[in-house]
């Protein structure tokens, strides 16, 4: 069973590679291949997450008496690798399709297909070095996708994605260290292994809590959290609408993971609560919040406008899990799996209609919903439940959010989160719905008889559909969810 | 928690329109007609099971079904009590009568099959939310509501209609978010959402102070929702633009389901309190006077009957707060059942007038395409049914005695004037409510000049241009099965007024439980001069007005000589245009828009600054390799014997680079002819430097070839130097690219080739160490 831990992540990495050597130079077996990997990966994902018990491990390697690499399985891994897993099949089977369009197929699936084994090694990883060195990978294995079609912007995008993801990551790097000495282990152990006496005794305390907020700002850079948020809305838009999609809808929430288990896992929840810390955190992440859609509201270019979206939305997460409160901790976890559908569907839509139409500004989409009505219906539930109209996910995520900000003793903030969060979620009805209203409703004097239907075929609408399902149930079947996700948060707290 | 008798139909209630609308969307894909009946029958159904629960309620007592599965928590409570079953039946009734109507009417439209799709789930919504049992139930279908009959509104698509469908969306939006965060803090407050228990956890909590934050913020979408002043501007834009039966629902339904919030905010969570009850009739006599007093001006039929709304709703929160100032004092307890009955039995009249002025407003625009008064001036002048029909609601909305109108609205001003003559407070607040008093009468005068205008308008008077074109459509104008559904509606209304001790009177006393109503309500004595007074002092006042100020004022002559209506509305006073829209889409995103920009540009100058401050820190500490040239140039000068070992070592490892075979490596360096070996001069011991090419090359330079050969072999990336020189290049110097450092560098992205190397050696190492 320990054995098997390695599958998952080893399996699409090695099939991702092999794609160049076996020269899979014809679609069709191309996309079985790619298909297979993707599907089978997802099964082992989920037989892992189901079948192995909490806190099985398995040491890949002893770097040192003390540094190893480790894979081990807990909540938030599955919830993380089940993510991961579930939404690489959508996209790839959505990549099939619109990869035509891009070019490049092999290069393309080669990085797609490895790129999901270093995500869930990042979400099994057992130790803070393991989720380094992936997380690292991660950055790496990823470039090739941002910079996909080799336009003089996404090189900029591609460099800047890079800067800003060495920058971030070595930051944390530098907090990685005072961590290793200050906690007990550098494995993750739910609620934390930090030595308060030894950082008292040590006189350091003020140096070692700027360590810490340093470390999770250098992750915040991966989830677009305010200071190192600029690569996101430059290296989302660039890349193609599938891989964009599980950048924003995935990659991003790595960053997260890895704020959780610097957070939860490692520092411990209560070293953290009520310090300045923690207020610094929530100030950057509403701010984050507001910020994301603000600019969102003001961008004219589709995807551009969806990664500031992301910015923001994730940013929701944070503050969950920045008020370090149960029921906020919940909501950030609902927030993800809400984020990381929806997210998905409206890049993929955007996609589609790059894909069939060509039209990449918001100002262009008059009357789509005419021609792609399941690509524009898709993408109005989403956008609905981005906002967080109920009975969608999004509804849910948010209730958890304000309802544990306002539980938690955050003092001021208590009513300030939920404030900017119910804000934000305005703007994000304001950016969002005129897509809706101008495509579904173009007007009286729109030429019904000349229009033609132009929707994408199944390789692209299924996935779509699929994902959007998932949105909606996922606030309406809230139950099981929550209760998955109310026994990570009994573990940490 | 108490035993709860759940009903299964519940449920229906909600569900059944909802599924059907999905089937009557598939239906109407194949046969128009067939979809049309079975709406119809879909909306019989439905209010045929609304009375059927009605008579449950009525044996059994108060209804629940929690379904447990939906959302969190509790999931959600349907609850059906007296109050509730009333609304259920004439939220049904209406979706049906406007359903029939809705063939005839919308005969010659676009997009039909979309309108009955979101007409039928807007009827489950509304239904849900008149059901709610909690008020998370009442926010989830009050959302979907507003998405819904988001597109009824818009279902013209003319400019006009996006417009308006624009603000409505936008205000549905804002107020819901709102009013989520006054749940948010309502829960936080009492930790419950159980419209049964939150006036008991209200009570018993030691301070108001969340309460009254959770109530305010509450009532933004609620009162937006039901027109309430300062947010009412959707409403004289969006149920004009509004397909008729559309407008009726929208009016007469949703409108409602704002007030049913309210209701839950002034009976439930501020109970007899007296802050909230006096800034709640501030708001509602605006409310009540405004409205009555932008519909006066208006010239467009059913912009009239909009604003009407408006200002029947202020009639609706007046009778909310009176109710909260009755409870609020020990000697005026016994009265605050006028208030209650007032605003039970004024919602309820009010939906059906405005059902029946609605849809014949609605069948003169079926005719004419037309809604400006001028322009439809005359079409009933011959047209006795229509005359009969439209006449009844206006009998009834101004408050005619024998008509349902009089009733709620006397019950109404019975609430004010008790309050004045009971309780002698201070002086200053008998003054406060003998002024909202006279207020109400003057509004009930300015209702009767305002529909008597429109009547005159359309009933009464000749078309001074084009009356043939009028009469033409005589006889043959609606077809029977509408004839017969608005001629039915609309002897409700006389029918109730009539009847109202064997009619009204139950029912409002039947649906007092939701309000917290104690002791058994006085009997009034509507048919004597005491309250009869009342309405004629309404009546004359109106009488009046409309002689002089709408014959007078708000009339002129054309160049013919005709009397023409003339919109005498000064063209800015528009709360929408001016202070909503400015605000919203210019003043606040240019403000959120500039600060964050600023700062993000701040934060980007400081990490450039900080980029380059690293390089050139870096660049002090570290300064350029010398190349092999100026080494062995320097070397030559005061190198000592011992330390040209070093220098021999660099020429071997530069020979076996050499004979290593990269030649495409070398082939890419900028045309590069002459290499480093060759410039450097002939040492002593060159001899052995020349033999260490025999040697093999380290299995890392190998792996590089390889990777590099695999690069420029499989991988055919047009390009791909340029991009990874200037993505990860800038890292390092131009002149650094030559040594094993910078190649690994360039290769960085390939590293996962590595990585894939390393994981299948770890792999054998795992199974191995297993076995």
């Amino acid at each position: 069973m320990n054995i098997a831990l390695l599958l998952p992540v080893v399996f699409p990495i090695v099939m991702g590679v092999l794609i160049q050597p076996l020269k899979l130079h014809d679609r069709k077996t191309r996309q079985i291949y790619v298909a297979a990997t993707v599907i089978i990966n997802f099964l082992m994902v989920l037989f892992l997450a189901i079948n192995a018990p909490d806190g099985t491990k398995m040491t890949i390697l002893h770097l040192n008496r003390v540094v190893d690499i480790s894979l081990q399985i807990d909540g938030m891994s599955r919830l993380i690798s089940i993510i991961a897993g579930f939404l690489w099949c959508t996209a790839a089977f959505y990549s099939f399709e619109y990869i035509k369009h891009e070019g490049m197929d092999e290069r393309y699936f080669t990085f797609f297909t490895a790129t999901v084994g270093v995500l869930i090694g990042i979400s099994y990883s057992a130790n803070l070095q393991t989720l380094y060195l992936f997380y690292e990978m991660m950055t790496l294995i990823t470039f090739p996708l941002v910079m996909h079609s080799m336009a003089e912007q996404s090189g900029k995008a591609g460099k800047k994605y890079l800067t800003y993801s060495f920058v971030g990551a070595t930051i944390a790097l530098a907090g990685f260290f005072f961590l290793a000495e200050f906690c007990e282990t550098t494995d993750f152990k739910a609620g934390g292994t930090l030595l308060l006496d030894k950082v008292n005794g040590s006189g350091h305390m003020l140096l070692f809590q700027i360590m810490v907020l340093l470390t999770i700002i250098g992750f915040g850079c991966k989830g677009g959290m305010f200071p190192l948020h600029a690569w996101l809305p430059n290296a989302h838009p660039v890349a193609p609408a599938p891989a964009s999609a599980v950048l924003s809808g995935v990659i991003t929430k790595m960053g997260v993971l890895a704020i959780v288990r610097v957070i939860y896992y490692m520092v411990g929840v209560d070293f953290l609560r009520g310090t300045w810390v923690q207020y610094v955190l929530l100030s950057l992440t509403l701010y984050t919040v507001f910020m994301g859609s603000m600019l969102a509201f003001k961008e004219k270019l589709f995807k551009k406008r969806l990664a500031y979206s992301s910015v923001s939305q994730v940013s929701y997460v944070l503050f969950g899990i920045m008020t370090m409160n149960p029921t906020g901790f919940i909501g950030a976890c609902l927030h993800i799996v809400a984020h990381a559908t929806v997210k998905n569907i409206l890049f993929l839509s955007a996609g589609a209609i790059i894909y069939k139409r060509h039209k990449t500004y918001v100002t262009e989409l008059k009357g789509i919903g005419k021609e792609m009505p399941i690509t524009l219906w898709c993408f109005s539930l989403a956008s609905i439940a981005l906002v967080g109209i109920p009975p969608t996910g999004g509804f849910e995520s948010k209730w958890y959010l304000a309802t544990g900000a306002l539980e938690a003793e955050i003092g001021f903030f208590s009513y300030l989160g939920p404030a900017v969060l119910l804000t934000s979620a305005f703007l994000t009805a304001g950016y969002l719905l005129p897509i809706m209203a101008k495509g579904f409703f173009p007007g009286a004097d729109y030429p019904y008889e000349s229009f033609r239907k132009t929707e994408v075929n199944a390789y692209m609408t299924v996935p779509l559909v699929v994902l959007t399902v998932i949105a909606i149930c996922s606030g309406i079947f809230v139950n099981p969810l929550y209760n998955f996700f109310s026994s990570i948060a009994a573990t940490i707290f | 928690m108490e035993a709860m008798s759940t009903h299964v139909l519940l449920p229906f209630l909600v569900f059944w329109p909802m599924i059907a609308s999905i089937v009557s969307y598939l239906i109407g894909r194949r046969n128009k007609n067939m979809r049309d009946y079975f709406a119809d029958i879909v909306t019989a159904v439905e209010f045929l099971v609304a009375v059927y629960m009605v008579t449950v309620v009525v044996g059994q007592g108060t209804q629940y079904f929690p379904v447990l599965w939906w959302g969190h928590g509790e999931g959600l409570l349907f609850e059906m009590d007296a109050f509730r079953s009333v609304y259920a039946v004439i939220t049904t009734l209406m979706w049906m009568c406007t359903t029939i109507f809705s063939k005839e009417y919308f005969a010659h439209y676009r997009n039909r099959n979309r309108y009955y799709l979101f007409m039928l789930m807007t009827e489950g919504a509304t239904v849900a939310v008149f059901i709610s049992g909690d008020v998370l139930t009442l926010f989830t279908f009050f959302e979907v509501m507003a998405f819904t009959s988001y597109v009824m509104v818009i279902h013209d698509e003319k400019p006009g209609a996006q417009r308006a469908s624009e603000t409505y969306t936008y205000l549905n939006v804002f107020g819901g978010l709102v009013t989520l965060m006054g749940i948010f803090l309502l829960y936080n407050a009492i930790g419950t959402l159980r419209i049964d228990f939150i006036k008991d956890a209200c009570a018993a909590l030691p301070s108001k102070a969340p309460i009254y934050w959770a109530a305010g913020l509450m009532i933004v979408g609620f009162g937006g929702k039901s027109g309430m002043f300062p947010l009412h501007v959707w409403l004289p834009k969006a149920h004009p633009v509004a397909p008729a039966p559309a407008s009726a629902l929208l009016s007469g339904v949703l409108t409602k389901t704002g007030v049913y919030g309210i209701i839950i905010i002034s009976a439930h969570m501020l109970f007899g309190d007296w802050v909230w009850g006096c800034v709640l009739l501030g708001i509602a006599v605006i409310t009540m006077f405004g409205g009555a007093f932008l519909a006066l001006f208006s010239v467009d039929l059913k912009r009239t009957l909009a604003c009407s709304s408006m200002s029947q709703i202020g009639f609706i929160l007046t009778a909310t707060a009176m109710q909260c100032i009755l409870m609020a004092k020990e000697e005026t307890h016994q009265y605050h059942f006028y208030a209650q009955q007032g605003a039970v039995l004024h919602m309820m009249n009010h939906s059906l007038i405005k059902l029946v002025l609605f849809m014949a407003a609605g069948v003169v625009y079926m005719n004419l395409h037309q809604l400006d008064l001028n322009e439809v001036r005359g079409f009933g002048y011959r047209k006795p049914l229509l005359k009969f029909i439209f006449g009844m609601g206006v009998l009834a909305i101004i408050g005619m005695p024998f008509w349902s109108g009089y009733v709620s609205k006397t019950l109404i001003h019975e609430s004010i004037v008790e309050r004045i003559w009971t309780y002698h407070d201070f002086e200053f607040a008998a003054h406060v409510f003998r002024f909202v008093e006279s207020v109400f009468t003057l509004t009930g005068g300015l209702t009767t000049a305002y529909m008597t205008k429109i009547y005159i308008c359309v009933f009464w008077e000749k078309n001074p241009y084009k009356q043939a074109k009028m009469d033409s459509s005589n006889k043959k104008y609606m077809n029977k099965a509408s004839a017969i559904t608005l001629t039915a509606c609309s002897l409700i209304l006389p029918f109730f007024g009539m009847t109202v001790y064997k009619t009204m009177i139950p029912i409002s006393e039947y649906a007092s439980g939701f309000f917290y109503m104690t002791g058994h309500p006085h009997e009034v004595p509507f048919f004597e001069w005491m309250c009869l007074k009342g309405a004629f002092a309404s009546l004359a006042i109106g009488g009046i007005i409309y002689v002089l100020v709408v014959r007078g004022c708000l009339m002129s002559r054309d160049e013919n000589g005709n009397k023409v209506y003339i919109n005498a509305w000064p063209k800015f006073i528009d709360i929408e245009d001016k202070v909503y829209r400015p605000l919203m889409l210019k003043v606040l995103p240019f403000i959120g828009a500039f600060v964050t920009r600023t700062i993000g540009s701040v934060v980007e100058v400081i990490g450039r600054i900080g980029y380059n401050v690293f390089w050139k820190i870096r660049n002090w500490y570290m300064p350029r390799k010398p190349n092999a040239h100026e080494v062995i140039a320097k070397s030559k000068e005061w190198y000592p014997k011992h330390k040209v070992d070093g220098l021999k070592n660099m020429a071997k490892i530069q020979a076996e680079y050499d004979e290593s075979g990269i030649e495409t490596w070398d082939k890419h360096e900028e045309n590069r002819t002459v290499t480093p070996m060759e410039r450097i001069p002939i040492l002593d011991d060159w001899d052995d430097a020349m033999k260490a090419r025999a040697d093999k090359p380290s299995w890392i330079e190998r792996l590089i070839a390889w990777v590099k050969n695999a690069r420029n072999n499989a991988f055919h990336i047009p390009g791909i130097h340029r991009w990874f020189d200037r993505g990860v290049g800038e890292f390092g110097d131009a002149e650094e690219r030559t040594g094993t450092v910078s190649l690994l560098r360039q290769t960085m992205s390939y590293g996962l080739l590595v990585f894939a190397v390393a994981l299948l050696a770890v792999v054998a190492y795992v199974i191995i160490a297993a076995l």
